[in-house]
């Protein structure tokens, strides 16, 4: 009996050792003991030292100077080295991050996590950033620097990955999911390009577009969401346009109104079908919105003479960030900035002659097409009047604790299937077209002025990116590079008939894109506003949907155009951390005058002073920020919310919050009247429905936070957080008390707010000064100083100066490794 | 006296076979001590606390090293986030702990067994091992509470 108790315990527990229990326990003894498993995250996380390191694939020595806060100097003698280096210290600290970016593209997330993964896996390998990213690497030449490039970052990777497992150095986070890292290739830096691409532009507004107007109808659709913006920009570009050189078969829509298709039940049964099943795929796979902020101002506008340039663009905040903070000197290349791990570029940042930063363009680059179809002709849709077959291509998705799922998918001319019920629809997207991005960006790293910057961005196709440039000698530019689909008929904000005569006919011309350099204001910015004006002979995508309501952009353009102003770089960071609020700088004001003569509460009152006295500023300990936010968001409920419940609309009214944000701005300012005031209770105009609106704010507020307006701070109700890229809540950084809002330079949306500036730079050419940050460190290991060391320093509105690695070798708590084979 | 010398005897032997193994890489070098260990130490009971000790030095002197050369707080509050856990610190480590205690006293209770039927072994015994060995569940618990204080 106690001999086969002891084979029974001895078996159960070797079992639970080698095995664990499913995806809830690990096993045990790879994942919890001193040496190899999990623990060694201690060993990683201790500061490093200067030491000599051996690579396999390095041919000369390369040095690394890492500063205290671990921003890597790689300096190589030949590029090969410093592409190499370059893919070891992303490895090194960003392995696990990198692992979980290629799964993502290439649908291996299941293979990992389980069956809780196989919606995204599914929908990615029906998207297809895993066929592109295979096209884009069998089209590059064997002689294209890029492709050398690429490889010696996969070979940099590898030499880590190899590291990591002889020492038992993997991190912790492959221990606890019981995997270990496949080999780098290319196709996965690809991946990497392809998952940032999908984030910022893969949208599903037509869909949303189609369910709006079957539910709202046409006019009303078209009032509130048109193509144009109802409200007033701030193009960066206003004008005058050279006309159509014919690709765009558009005529321009100068007024709201011009709907012409109308939306079927059937269409209307499968846009809701896939506008279901796309919401609940994993938030990042879909882009909403956008917001990113970018500007660059002349010498002639500088008070030191020479160009200064800021830029941050906002993403999912998470630890660790998007961001690694690198410098890379070799004989090609001497460029500074933030790279994506996984990729072998500089995406933002500046070399010796020229900076530069992006913004998304927020261009349609999604649209969808219904398939024509009958019982006579299986398997074949209707192109150009002739049956073709549909293509096909298999997958298998690996699943951890479970059977290996197969997955047809689907192809039309248009691009995959990825809806089935009711009609089928396909997808054509611009992510999807093989293009060598990664390569404009490695000659965007080597520019020397804004004809070398123009002609690389030439071969920029998605997404679409606003990028601002400053040079050492005063000059300013701006281009919207990339790819700018053109239909020859039809209206590609909705899906459309997949029979041939609305499909893609090509993009506009290079050089009728949006752009500038040295405009005579000595100012440039953007803000994911729409680029141009009403004007513009092209159609880029709606207003309302596809670009950001231009709040931001508004007060951007209002700091920068303060006349006989001569900027600084301190200035600079001042707008990049500005919390004022454009919109609420319209509205409160009507607020106030609506209010004149009401009969107030005695804490409606004390709300009513506080707005009265405010500067429009969102900060934390601001009363009155808190006021004009509910109200806003009571406003447009009081406004829209009966339009929503009578018109069964079945789109979420928070997801169209910008647009609404629009058209309500716009009403109360010049169309007090308009009929969407009426439909419900006694409000006949804007005036009557801020009122109603203000008495639920206040009443809403003294439930939730007491009866003293004066405590009513903003960073009461508005936090931040820094969202651990596995969704360990433990390992966040907050919620701590965050200033901004949606429409605040300092962009902090949502509550808690988890997007924003994912990286801050300022550059100042006449002081040659370069100073950055961003919310993170630059370990993903929880246990790293370098975890979150950066956080309050974002936090607080600082920066880092962004040293070459001369300067950063001698400076305090810097460490040098030599990577020798 | 005899018996307590070959008791420690043992115990260091299997001990240092169960650390060195760890320290190689083999994790699972305390059950291989602990059979060790219940193979060799006459008392059944002994050796079940014998494997206990072992299993607890083959995992424990390489945790407690790693505290002293780099101190675990945040390495501990990490993973017992990832556990689910959040803030409590202590679980990841007494999860350590019990897992090294289990694989060293499982072995050492196999090896206990196994002794009676490996009859060269008895040679000097007092009484047979299995005779002496605790209900598991009862020794198990004993251990635990050990490995927790």
């Amino acid at each position: 009996m106690s001999a086969a108790g002891a084979v029974v315990v001895s078996a159960l527990v070797l079992y639970l050792s080698f095995f664990g229990f499913g995806l809830t326990l690990p096993p045990l003894g790879p994942a919890f003991n001193p040496v190899t498993g999990a623990w060694t995250m201690a060993a990683d996380a201790a500061s490093p030292s200067s030491e000599t390191l051996h690579l396999p694939g390095v041919v000369q020595p390369v040095r690394v100077v890492l500063e205290a806060n671990g921003t890597s100097h790689i300096v190589a003698q030949t590029d090969h080295d410093l592409f190499l280096a370059m893919g070891y210290i992303h490895a090194r600290y960003r392995l696990f991050q990198m692992d979980l970016l290629r799964r993502q593209g290439a649908g291996r997330l299941s293979e990992v996590f389980g069956k809780a993964a196989i919606d995204s896996d599914t929908f990615e390998l029906q998207l297809g950033l895993l066929r592109t990213a295979q096209a884009e690497w069998a089209k590059l030449p064997p002689s294209d620097p890029s492709r050398a490039a690429l490889q010696a970052y996969a070979d940099g990777v590898n030499d880590r990955i190899d590291e990591a497992e002889r020492e038992h150095q993997l991190p912790a986070m492959f221990t606890l999911s019981n995997y270990k890292p496949a080999r780098w290739t290319p196709i996965d830096s690809l991946l990497v390009k392809g998952d940032m691409t999908q984030t910022l532009n893969f949208t599903d507004t037509p869909l949303v577009m189609a369910l709006l107007e079957k539910s709202l109808g046409p006019d009303l659709t078209s009032e509130w969401f048109p193509v144009l913006p109802p409200n007033q920009q701030s193009p960066y570009e206003p004008g005058p346009y050279a006309p159509s050189s014919g690709v765009a078969g558009i005529p321009p829509l100068t007024s709201p109104g011009s709907f012409d298709a109308v939306v079927t039940s059937a269409e209307a049964d499968a846009a809701t079908a896939l506008y279901q099943r796309l919401e609940s795929l994993p938030a990042g796979l879909i882009a909403h919105g956008g917001a990113s902020n970018n500007w660059a101002v002349a010498g002639s506008k500088t008070a030191n003479g020479g160009a200064l340039l800021a830029g941050d663009p906002h993403l999912h905040l998470t630890l660790p960030a998007i961001w690694y903070q690198v410098s890379l000197d070799s004989p090609a290349y001497h460029v500074s900035g933030v790279s994506i791990p996984g990729t072998p570029v500089v995406l933002i940042g500046h070399n010796q002659h020229i900076a530069w930063s992006l913004t998304d363009a927020q261009n349609q680059q999604t649209f969808f097409y219904d398939e024509q179809e009958d019982s006579a002709h299986p398997g074949m849709y209707l192109w150009n009047g002739t049956w073709r077959k549909y293509t096909f291509a298999n997958y298998d998705i690996p699943v951890a604790g479970g059977a290996t799922q197969h997955l047809t998918v689907k192809y039309s001319v248009h691009g995959p299937v990825i809806n089935e019920r009711g009609l089928t629809t396909s997808v054509w997207w611009s992510g999807n077209i093989p293009s060598q991005d990664l390569g404009v960006l490695l000659k965007v790293d080597q520019a020397a002025d804004f004809q070398d910057f123009r002609n690389a961005l030439k071969g920029w196709y998605s997404p679409t990116h606003n990028f601002v440039y400053a040079d050492d000698r005063g000059n300013i530019g701006l281009i919207s590079a990339g790819y700018y689909p053109q239909v020859a008929k039809g209206v590609p904000w909705l899906p459309m008939p997949g029979t041939g005569e609305y499909d893609i006919t090509g993009t506009i011309p290079y050089d009728q894109i949006p752009q500038v350099y040295n405009p005579p204001t000595g100012v440039v910015w953007s803000a994911n506003q729409r680029q141009v004006a009403n004007d513009y002979p092209y159609y880029i995508g709606t207003a309302s949907n596809f670009f950001d309501p231009g709040f931001r952009a508004n007060e951007i353009a209002r700091t920068l155009n303060e006349p006989n102003k001569k900027f600084t770089a301190i200035d600079m960071m001042a707008l990049q951390t500005d919390t004022r609020d454009y919109l609420a700088g319209e509205m409160v004001p009507m607020l106030l005058q609506a209010l004149n003569g009401e009969q107030l509460s005695a804490t409606e009152q004390a709300a009513r002073d506080s707005l009265a006295a405010w500067d429009d500023h969102m900060d934390v300990t601001s009363a009155a920020a808190s006021v004009w936010w509910v109200f806003w968001q009571e406003y447009l409920s009081a406004t829209f919310d009966p339009w929503w419940k009578s018109h069964n609309v079945k789109v979420d009214r928070g997801e169209l919050a910008d647009a609404l944000t629009q058209d309500l701005d716009t009403w109360t300012l010049r169309d007090a009247t308009n009929p969407v005031f009426t439909l419900v209770g006694a409000t006949q105009n804007a005036g009557d429905m801020m009122k109603q609106a203000f008495h639920t704010t206040i009443s809403l507020m003294t439930t939730r936070l007491g009866k003293d307006p004066k405590t009513w701070n903003w960073g009461r109700i508005h936090q931040r957080t820094l969202q651990n890229l596995a969704l360990i809540s433990g390992l966040d950084y907050g919620p701590v008390p965050e200033r901004g809002d949606a429409y605040t330079p300092l962009a902090a949306p949502d509550f808690p707010s988890t997007h924003g500036p994912s990286w801050r730079m300022v550059i100042d050419w006449g002081s040659q000064s370069f100073s950055g940050v961003y919310p993170g460190g630059q370990s993903e290991n929880p246990a790293s100083e370098w975890y979150t060391d950066r956080a309050q320093t974002w936090l607080d509105g600082h920066y880092f100066p962004m040293l070459d690695a001369t300067r950063a070798s001698t400076a305090m708590g810097a460490v040098t490794w030599t990577l020798q084979s | 006296m005899i018996s307590l010398g070959r008791f420690f005897t043992v115990l260091g032997g299997a001990a240092a076979l169960g650390l060195m193994g760890v320290l190689l890489g083999v994790w699972w070098a305390p059950f291989v001590a602990g059979v060790v260990a219940g193979l060799f130490i006459v008392r059944g009971r002994r050796a079940l606390v014998a494997g206990a000790l072992v299993g607890l030095a083959g995992w424990g002197v390489p945790l407690a090293y790693a505290q002293l050369q780099y101190g675990l707080g945040k390495t501990a509050f990490s993973l017992a986030a990832i556990m689910g856990f959040n803030g409590a610190s202590t679980i990841p480590v007494a999860l350590t702990l019990i897992v090294a205690v289990m694989l060293g006293f499982s072995g050492a209770w196999l090896g206990a067994s196994a002794r009676s039927f490996l009859p060269f072994l008895q040679r000097g015994s007092k009484a047979p091992a299995t005779a002496t060995a605790p209900a598991p569940s009862k020794a198990g618990a004993a251990v635990t509470s050990k490995a927790r204080s």
